[in-house]
């Protein structure tokens, strides 16, 4: 890390230390890349894909 | 939405406020349109629950009490925004030496967006970051009585990460879902 980052994120780690804000309670959303997966049309597609694959070898 | 991003720690917006634990910040960034929206960052304070050490960062504006990160802004600089970001994430991961640091690409496009920022910014963020990206696949289970039958089993997940390496072509629709940072040794 060259000097003048380092110096940039220290002074953030120093001014963070020094803070007395709480941050209201915000939330945010989960990480859902799990439904994310079916939730478009080429996901759709390919899990039908799977699908169909699965069902022949089952035959 | 602007695709010629160049990352760049020396150009990031000044935080206005900044927690104890660097978990929050925020700060304002210019749109488009010349107005000026304050934009949140937060890094959950626990872990992913397929991925220990990995802490969610979400970034957007606040809506209802909650980052709004499905909201589509135009920004006048992107480069600056996506900088002061991972600026950010970096700086967090100074003061959480074994913690890393995962950003959601809510959408595929989004996803594709930090692909390509990545891979045009590679030498340098390969300076700082190892990146990996992940792609969750799901055990297809044997057919129920019915054809009808979920053959899914979401309880059987297996996160795969790959590490981001310079110049590996991606098909946008099998785009990783999920960017995982962690500091360079």
């Amino acid at each position: 890390m060259d000097e003048s980052l380092k110096k940039k994120v220290e002074a953030r780690i120093k001014k963070a230390k020094e803070s007395n804000w709480q941050p209201e309670n915000l939330r945010s959303r989960k990480p859902d890349s799990l439904r994310q997966i079916i939730n478009t049309p080429e996901k759709a597609e390919w899990f039908n894909k799977q699908l169909e694959e699965a069902f022949r070898k089952d035959k | 939405m602007a695709l010629n991003i160049e990352i760049n720690f020396e150009n990031t917006y000044e935080d206005e406020i900044i927690s104890q634990d660097l978990r929050a910040t925020s700060f304002v960034t210019s749109l488009e349109d010349q107005t000026n929206i304050p934009l949140h960052i937060k890094i959950s304070s626990k872990p992913h629950e397929l991925l220990p050490a990995v802490y969610n960062l979400a970034f957007g504006p606040k809506r209802n009490g909650q980052i709004d990160d499905s909201v589509e802004l135009h920004h006048a600089d992107y480069s600056k925004v996506f900088s002061t970001i991972l600026f950010h994430a970096f700086t967090y991961l100074t003061g959480n030496p074994g913690h890393a640091v995962g950003i959601d690409g809510s959408t595929n496009s989004r996803a594709y967006l930090y692909y390509r920022t990545f891979q045009r910014n590679y030498d340098y963020l390969n300076q700082h970051f190892e990146v990996f990206g992940l792609k969750y696949y799901v055990r297809i289970t044997r057919f129920g009585k019915t054809q009808y039958d979920n053959p899914f089993d979401f309880s059987d997940v297996i996160p795969k990460t790959l590490e981001i390496r310079r110049g590996i072509r991606v098909n946008p629709e099998s785009m990783f879902n999920y960017f995982i940072f962690k500091l360079k040794n």
